[in-house]
């Protein structure tokens, strides 16, 4: 596993490269959503979608679904705390992987001693995937990417055409 | 179930392929119980969101199909596009189906072609009009 989820890389963050590990530049899927509560539950369904047209292994899923629904809860929890903004979720099919990439435009990934959370969030996608780099894009924007080796259930690994 | 609903705006980018449909009609769905939509209107917001997934991705700018999905007390809205140039009377006609006419027409409250903000393409906007549970239902 190779996740970058110790206490140093959070404050101002490691840059995520662009191309980092995508088996494609541009994204199977975008979803930008008010970083509200009752939307985490769309990015959810939305994934559910994505788990039914690849085939995904059902085991697999949950695992895609926890981790985004962790990733996507961070962001609406802290990611403005004096305001409203968006999250925007990236899915990327290919190869033998499945990246995803939750995006805000907050702060950062900073320690925050006021957490209203138990602080599981990250360590928890960290053992859902097969990596997890967190850290901000080119345009300063925090970026969680996590990956997940593909498994489908129908295919036996190959994705649709 | 009842409470306020609270507007609300998901936009969803899908590149052509096997992943339209089944996550364009989750969105809609989810949205649209989200906004407290009767089951029937919620169906056929359904409806128009498979019709969409079918019809649209041949007709966008560059193999992207982006719908923008609002909801709020009491209607659905969907901005499909940009398309490309005619693109948006071409999904209309392409779904029109024998015997049951233009589903995108029958379903939709409303239903316009434009031009996009930025003027890059064409836009279809569709509108599901209800009155939802929280606002029909007393107490």
């Amino acid at each position: 596993m190779g996740t970058t989820t110790d206490d140093t890389a959070w404050a101002g963050g490691p840059t995520v490269a662009s191309d980092s590990n995508d088996p494609r530049q541009f994204p199977d899927l975008t979803l930008t959503i008010p970083a509200r509560a009752e939307n985490v539950a769309v990015v959810r369904h939305a994934v559910g979608g994505l788990g039914e047209a690849l085939g995904l292994d059902e085991q697999l899923l949950s695992d895609v679904k926890l981790a985004l629904t962790e990733a996507c809860t961070n962001s609406v929890v802290h990611a403005y705390a004096d305001g409203e903004g968006s999250v925007e979720v990236d899915a990327f099919v290919g190869g033998d992987q499945l990246v995803f990439v939750v995006r805000d435009e907050g702060h950062g990934i900073v320690p925050r001693p006021d957490s209203p959370g138990l602080g599981l969030g990250l360590p928890l996608i960290a053992t859902l995937t097969d990596s997890l780099e967190l850290g901000k894009n080119a345009d300063d924007h925090t970026e969680v990417r996590m990956t997940f080796g593909l498994v489908s259930a129908d295919t036996d690994g190959a994705l649709p055409a | 179930m009842t409470g306020t609903v609270v507007p609300n705006e998901v936009r969803v980018a899908l590149r052509e392929g096997p992943l339209v449909g089944p996550v364009l009609s989750r969105v809609v769905g989810m949205l649209a119980a989200r906004a407290l939509c009767p089951v029937d209107r919620l169906d056929e917001a359904l409806l128009l969101a498979d019709a969409i997934a079918a019809h649209a991705p041949g007709h966008t700018l560059d193999g992207t199909l982006i719908v923008t999905v609002t909801t709020d007390a009491d209607t659905i809205r969907l901005r499909v596009g940009p398309l490309r140039e005619d693109g948006a009377e071409a999904v209309l006609a392409d779904a029109t189906l024998p015997g049951v006419g233009n589903v995108l027409e029958r379903v939709a409250d409303a239903l316009v072609t434009e031009r996009s903000d930025n003027g890059n393409g064409e836009e279809l906007r569709l509108e599901i009009a209800f009155a939802s549970r929280s606002a029909a239902t007393p107490g």
